[in-house]
């Protein structure tokens, strides 16, 4: 019981080890992190507008080389025609998860309760890298069968 | 996860040199541990930098702080919240 309490007031107990003021190399990763903080929200939402130029041009893309590929008035069938469709829409899906990302966050908190900031800012935040990161796997996979259906109806 | 709220004062501001109270959040988790008898009773200092402002100058300092951990648990992260 006595080692207990002597563990507890141990505890409790802060004790200084060293005060000074800022270092410059403190101060300059201080101020990086303030900025990485501020433009955290921003920086997501400016990758989902640009990846949903780059997700809907990667249709047009693809589809103008698959005809460049493919002899012309040939019909495909069925199993190469659904390899050739899956590309395209994986890009379609991914351009739409990243709509999602960049959709206004409507959240309501008052500025003088910092927690509710918190809140609504790592809510934000989580949002559009879950958004992000989903939206980014469909557009890799979209690649990667693009790639394959060219090569393959290339070779083929 | 424990969050407790600790108090600590810095006795000589080194930008200003007066005393200021801030107020600190403390989060620790607890994990099971199987103890030694070597485990009993010892306690590990863990330091922690942090930035304090001073509210007279209103620029930052930084100060090291010394905190204590059982066996079987860990502090997760220390948070200034603000002055007293």
């Amino acid at each position: 019981m006595k080692q207990n309490n002597e563990t507890e007031s141990t505890r409790d107990k802060i004790e200084i080890e060293s005060i000074e003021p800022l270092s410059p190399h403190n101060e300059a990763l201080y101020e990086t992190g303030k900025d990485m903080l501020k433009s955290s929200i921003s920086t997501a939402r400016d990758f989902c507008k640009f990846m949903i130029t780059i997700s809907t041009g990667a249709i047009p893309i693809y589809l103008g080389l698959l005809k460049l590929v493919l002899p012309p008035n040939i019909t495909l069938p069925r199993t190469d025609l659904l390899l050739s469709i899956f590309p395209a829409f994986f890009f379609l899906i991914s351009a739409l998860v990243f709509i999602f990302g960049y959709f206004p966050q409507v959240d309501y908190f008052s500025l003088d309760i910092i927690d509710e900031i918190r809140q609504a800012y790592e809510k934000t935040v989580a949002k559009r890298r879950k958004l992000s990161i989903l939206g980014t796997s469909f557009f890799v996979v979209g690649t990667i069968l693009a790639i394959l259906s060219i090569a393959i109806h290339l070779i083929g | 996860m424990a969050i407790e709220e600790k108090y600590i004062e810095i006795p000589n501001c080194p930008l200003c040199g007066s005393n200021h109270v801030y107020k600190l959040k403390v989060e620790r988790t607890h994990f099971i541990k199987s103890l030694t008898m070597d485990d009993l009773g010892e306690k590990q200092a863990v330091l922690i930098t942090r930035i304090f402002t001073c509210p007279i100058k209103n620029r930052k300092f930084q100060a090291t702080i010394v905190l204590y951990q059982s066996p079987g648990e860990k502090i997760e992260q220390v948070t200034v919240e603000g002055i007293v």
